[in-house]
């Protein structure tokens, strides 16, 4: 008899423990053109349709959807733990995400979605998924990117949303920042003021309650070493930099191991940024966490089945479309993620 | 009156597209996971706080809303209620579907994850993959510039690089060297080119020292839309038209491309050459599901291109070009090439891939190639040797002879007079024309000049089967069988018979040689022996010689590759075997017995074993160590030491045994990038046969060489380094040291009566191999601007260029007792080519149009300088002239025959994609 409540009680406490020390997943990924096969009158989707330049059809657009249900079902197996926020670039309208909840594999993890449509030409927009069990929706904004010389300016929102998680609040940001079209350098400066708009995002939400957590992604068209990142978001690359009110981007030291999410003419770009307030870093409560097998803080998700395998674009993200060539892939970025936990 | 209709007109426009302009949303709602349509939900509009309910069927609608930011939220019973934001623009905004949730316990449902065990999902943070979708540096700058000097990486022969189509190797099967020919003029269609450098292992084959190269055709990888390029340029072609399409990979699981090309005109340089050649190309593909796939491809380029033929410096001086071809003649007023290459050997392919799991693959491959192969040469049976050039028409003959024609053998040739620089037609036709006949071989004239076409017709079959399996994120297994079967046959034919009617098919040196048989100057015995003479032949006949080579091989191979924290390994290894053998299609009157039927067979048995290091010191720096020993069966063409005749295999022939090794580091910081490789290579027991006329014996010879070995080793480096906005400094060296490593050995072979009749060494030890520059180096500049703009200007500089050298010139056979130490020396020293430096230019730009269409311009200018006495090739002459002025004969070598780079040239591209 004593046994057997020893027993209970171990048997309690491993699944106590198991089920509480499961840490949350925070993850961004941009999804490469996920359009729907209809023609939008208002926004440049042509290419995206199955008459357009890209026969963008159904059958395609399913191949691409079963995709990315792959690809968060094994982010979620990795810990079988659904991912608890999800931020996504690239997408056409909020329909496209509900397809993308409504996969059987997906569909357990009861996604809801904060989305809004963008100005941008193309109509690809930013949005979130997250589950309703962890995080507790207050609200949500999209917040419009001001460019000061250039008042016609349209690009995709920031879109935010605000909650709490336990019982914490928190501030969640996903952008898609101004593409290097035009070159690195001459275009940088766009970056810079999303980035700075992005800072100053936080710092308003901060001065209101200095406790907030605050978690900032996006695919930001720039490596965690270049200025709009380190220096005009603020997103500190060593723990030891991060003073009250700046960011810290787990992903400045994989960047600088020679780990990106997409590559270009040879090279790994590490784009795909997820940043944390300091008041995750070294606040009570939940904090930014490491995965046991990893040295860093920042995760990259990269199975081979998302790589190329031959020619000689092996090795680089298994694309959607080259060009207007259907490759079947899943995005030419890769997604990236952090775990928070107590 | 008219004004004013007008006004109305316009303003009623103007209303009208205003009404038209004005917006309105409608969309339908559905259930989240049943996908039913929800009706009775109330819609509301804010601002504006209008409130619609959807009908039955899920649908509602606003209309006449204005353009503006709108919210909408969805409340039903028995829901979660829903606000999403609306943007309206000047049109009806459709929300196909608004999917809202039904109100419930939340509950995350992970039972799911229980079922979820099959696989195992590593650790994501494997290293990156390295990547290598461009040419490295040194490849890069040694392809697109040290090509114009013939240079060889590593001074290795094509025939140490494998270049495979679709999977399978297609390097030849008679000589090993690289098929480029076979599909030129389709760069379209063959674009798609996955390449390993030096001994990197393939994923379609282990390779062997100068990399391998996987050329992808399958139309669902290529590049969809259609592509239209025009070539002009005075290189090698004046014109080039490209016209591919491809279909990418349709919904139905089909897809298709196709290419034509085609390649017009000659150079600007050398007189009598050009292009006649087209390109063909189709492919269709299915896709049957997701893991079967069958492909089937089939192209051709049939090619007519004039031969350029090296001549020596005394001719190129008296013509006052280093680009005088003496291959051509006038014949009715226009310029008519006697060495024209015309070929049209097809291939079709067949490609099955089955993906048996997302890990492993099937591939299984079977090609065949067929079709003709041809080189034409003008023949002659009796007369002095009609070509311009032949050195008894040089006015160097007289003036070695003191022969008082000298100074008018210069002036002729200054003045070309009577086109003494070019081939006579006129003078052959009427030659033939007054042939003598002879009513035993039919009516008409018996042709003493001729065009032959030598042909080398292959069937070749080739089959394998390939299993890739990807062990986790960092390791892999690939192994693969191959077999292939070949039938080349080796006859010549009668292109030409140039105003007489027939050939008389006999061996013109066995009838100098031993006049008085009949028998023995018959190539075609069996005919002899039946109707008592020679069999003519008439254009389209064979005559001369007519013989298979046959080859069997097949090989097994596998490799492992495996990263292991910032170390990549791959160990590769492969078993083969070939056997070959000559199959005498006629009994050659000088050979009864040894020329037709089979010969005994060849056979070889061959093993390579491989290692790849690749070391991440670093992020950006790497360091990469390789290793390799194989063995390669000989080819048949050294095989044999005179297949033309008879089956007698060539003395001391044996598999070749090949061991290299090198070391790379790599940096890449940015686009700072940089690579600097040190190689060691020794290639030893090679073979070779010349066979040629011997001044010694005064006969036509086999001169059989093996046990060759080779020495390769040296260093290379490149670096780019960005300067400033797009520009780059970007530059390449190469130093390296190939020279023989022994004295080869030698059997030299009269080939009227296969009799020995000297043997020894060859004194090759020490000196250089030849055929391409030891040291090369490039500097220069690229630009790649904003708006698609970029450009390059490059110096390129290179020294430690040799003549390749006659054997005979460095055997004892050309020895006399009364040579000096200096004499000998001179004999056997070899030619180094001066040093040489070219300057070369690109510009281009491209034009996307509406994001779909691209226009793109190309124009790149080599030697600039417009040096044109840089030597890029040669060889000495087999020939020796006698000086018997004393008791003893002395012997002197014949001049040697030069290759010269062009002057400035161009080649502009102009291209346009959809």
């Amino acid at each position: 008899m004593k046994k057997r409540i020893i027993f209970i009680l171990l048997f309690a406490t491993i699944f106590l423990v198991g089920f509480a020390s499961k840490p949350y997943k925070v993850v961004f990924y941009n999804l490469e053109n996920l359009f729907d096969t209809i023609n939008d009158p208002d926004v440049a989707d042509e290419e995206f349709t199955p008459s357009g330049s890209k026969k963008w059809t159904g059958v395609k657009y399913h191949k691409k959807i079963k995709n990315v249900e792959r690809v968060f079902f094994d982010m979620a197996a990795l810990d079988k733990n659904y991912p608890a926020v999800i931020g996504v670039s690239e997408i056409e309208n909020r329909s496209v995400l509900e397809d993308v909840i409504a996969t059987p594999k997906l569909s357990p993890a009861n996604y809801r979605i904060v989305h809004y449509d963008s100005p941008e030409r193309r109509g690809v927009d930013v949005a979130f998924m997250y589950r309703p069990d962890i995080f507790k929706l207050e609200g949500s904004f999209p917040v419009r990117v001001v460019m000061p010389d250039i008042p016609d300016y349209k690009t995709r929102d920031i879109v935010t949303m605000w909650g709490t998680i336990d019982g914490e609040p928190f501030y969640f940001m996903v952008g898609h920042w101004s593409s290097r079209i035009g070159g690195k350098s001459a275009s940088e400066f766009r970056r810079v003021v999303v980035g700075a708009q992005m800072k100053s995002l936080a710092d308003s939400v901060l001065k209101a309650n200095p406790a907030t957590k605050i978690i900032a992604m996006g695919d930001f068209n720039d490596d965690p070493t270049d200025k709009s990142v380190e220096e005009a978001l603020g997103a500190k690359g060593r723990l030891r930099d991060v003073k009250v009110g700046d960011f810290f981007n787990p992903f400045y030291e994989m960047f600088k191991d020679g780990y990106g999410t997409l590559a270009y003419r040879d090279a790994w770009n590490l784009f795909d940024n997820i940043v944390v307030s300091q008041t995750l870093v070294d606040g009570d409560g939940l904090r930014l966490n490491r995965s046991e097998t990893s040295e860093y803080y920042g995760n990259i998700f990269k199975q081979f089945y998302m790589l190329q395998r031959e020619g000689n674009f092996k090795g680089y993200p298994l694309r959607t479309y080259t060009g207007n060539s259907f490759k079947g892939g899943f995005s030419d970025h890769l997604p990236v993620y952090i775990y928070i936990a107590k | 009156m008219k004004i004013k209709n007008l006004l109305i007109l316009l303003l009623s426009i103007v209303s009208f597209s205003a009404y038209a302009q004005s917006g309105g949303i409608k969309g339908k709602v559905l259930e989240r996971t049943t996908r039913d349509v929800v009706g009775a939900v109330q819609v509301t509009l804010m601002p504006g706080n209008l409130t619609v309910s959807t009908n039955s069927d899920g649908t509602f609608s606003f209309d006449l809303v204005e353009k503006g930011e709108y919210s909408l939220m969805f409340e039903s019973p028995e829901y979660e209620a829903l606000t999403i934001a609306v943007r309206v623009e000047d049109s009806v905004r459709e929300l196909s579907s608004v999917i809202i949730i039904p109100e419930e316990q939340i509950f995350v449902d992970d039972t799911i994850f229980a079922e979820f065990d099959s696989e195992t999902l590593e650790d994501a943070s494997s290293l990156p993959s390295s990547l290598s979708a461009s040419k490295d540096l040194f490849s890069s700058v040694a392809s697109y510039e040290f090509s114009e000097m013939r240079f060889d990486v590593r001074g290795y022969d094509s025939r140490y690089s494998d270049v495979y189509l679709n999977g399978i190797r297609f390097n030849d099967a008679m000589t090993g060297y690289t098929p480029w020919s076979l599909w030129s003029g389709l760069n379209d269609a063959t674009r798609n080119q996955e390449i390993t450098s030096n001994m990197t292992v393939g994923d379609v084959g282990v390779g062997g020292i100068g990399g391998t190269t996987n050329i992808n055709t399958l139309p669902s990888a290529m590049r969809q839309g259609l592509r239209v390029s025009l070539v002009n340029g005075n290189a090698m072609y004046r014109f080039r038209a490209m016209v591919t399409y491809s279909s990418g990979l349709q919904d139905n699981g089909w897809a298709y491309a196709f290419s034509l090309s085609t390649r017009q005109g000659g150079n600007s340089y050398v007189d009598g050459v050009y292009y006649n050649t087209f390109g063909y190309f189709a492919a269709i593909e299915k896709q049957f599901n997701s893991r079967h796939r069958l492909s089937l491809m089939f192209l051709g380029a049939p090619t007519e291109r004039g031969a350029q033929q090296a001549s020596t410096q005394e001719a190129y001086d008296l013509v006052g070009s280093n680009y005088y071809n003496p291959n051509w003649g006038w014949q009715d007023g226009e310029m008519r090439n006697t060495r024209v290459r015309e070929n049209h050997e097809p291939i079709a392919m067949l490609n099955y891939r089955f993906d048996i799991n997302d890990r492993a693959q099937l591939d299984i491959a079977t090609s065949f190639r067929f079709g003709q192969n041809g080189y034409s040469a003008l023949t002659w049976q009796y007369g002095p040797d009609p070509r311009p050039d032949y050195y008894r028409y040089l006015p160097s003959f007289y003036a070695d002879r003191n022969s008082p024609e000298a100074p008018w053998a210069y002036e002729w040739w200054k003045n070309n007079t009577n086109n003494i620089r070019h081939f006579n037609f006129d003078n052959m036709y009427n030659n033939n024309y007054n042939g003598y006949q002879d009513e035993r071989y039919g009516a008409g004239h018996r042709s003493n000049y001729m065009i032959e076409e030598r042909h080398t017709d292959q069937l070749d079959w080739n089959g394998n089967a390939r299993f890739t399996y990807l062990i986790d994120n960092d390791s892999k297994f690939i192994a693969g069988v191959n077999a292939r079967a070949n039938r080349t046959q080796y006859y010549t034919e009668v292109k030409d018979l140039m105003g007489g009617d027939y050939w008389v098919d006999v061996d013109k040196f066995a009838e100098r040689d031993f006049g008085s048989s009949l028998w023995s100057s018959q190539n075609n015995m069996d005919y002899f022996e039946q109707y008592g003479i020679a069999p003519v032949a008439k254009e389209g006949d064979k005559f001369g010689y007519n013989y298979y080579a046959k080859l069997i091989s097949g090989s097994a191979w596998a490799m492992y590759t495996v990263k292991t924290g910032r170390l990549e390994s791959t160990l590769a290894g492969e078993l083969g075997y070939t056997s070959f053998w000559r199959t005498g299609l006629w009994r050659k009157g000088l050979f009864p017995t040894d020329s037709k039927g089979d010969s005994a067979a060849q056979d070889y048995l061959t093993y390579k074993i491989k290692a790849n290091l690749n070391y991440n010191i670093a992020t950006g720096h790497d360091l990469e160590m390789n290793a390799v020993y194989m063995e390669e069966a000989p080819e048949f063409r050294s095989a044999f030491v005179s297949p033309r005749t008879r089956n007698r295999a060539t003395p001391g022939i044996t598999t070749e045994q090949i061991t290299s090794v090198d070391l790379t580091y790599n940096m890449r910081i940015g686009d700072l990038k940089a690579r600097v490789s040190g190689y060691f290579t020794d290639i030893n027991d090679q073979s070779k046969v010349l066979s040629y006329y011997d001044d010694v014996a005064s006969s036509f010879t086999n001169f059989a060489m093996s046990n060759i070995d080779t020495r390769h080793f040296g260093l290379e480096a490149a670096v780019s380094v960005p300067l400033y906005r797009g520009l780059a400094f970007e530059g390449a060296v190469s130093w390296g040291q190939y020279t023989y490593d022994n004295n080869p050995n030698y059997v030299q072979i009269q080939d009227n009566s296969d009799k020995d009749i000297a043997s020894g060494k060859v004194y090759w030890e020490d000196f250089r191999v030849e055929g391409a520059p030891q040291f090369a180096t490039n500097v220069g500049l690229s630009y790649r601007g904003e708006r698609s703009i970029y450009a390059s200007i490059d110096l390129n500089y290179y020294d430690n260029n040799y003549l390749s050298m006659s054997p005979l010139y460095r055997t004892d056979r050309v020895l006399t007792p009364s040579m000096s130490a200096e004499e000998i020396s001179y004999m056997r020293g070899q030619e180094k080519f001066d040093a040489a430096y070219t300057l070369n230019a690109s510009i281009g730009k491209t034009w996307y149009i509406n994001y779909n269409y691209m226009l793109g311009v190309n124009l790149q200018v080599k030697n600039i300088l417009n040096n044109q006495s840089i030597k890029t090739g040669g060889y000495e002459q087999t020939r020796l002239s006698k000086q018997m002025d004393s008791s003893v004969t002395d012997y002197q070598p014949f001049d040697s025959k030069y290759f010269y780079m062009f002057g400035t040239t161009y080649y502009l591209n102009v291209y346009f994609r959809f």
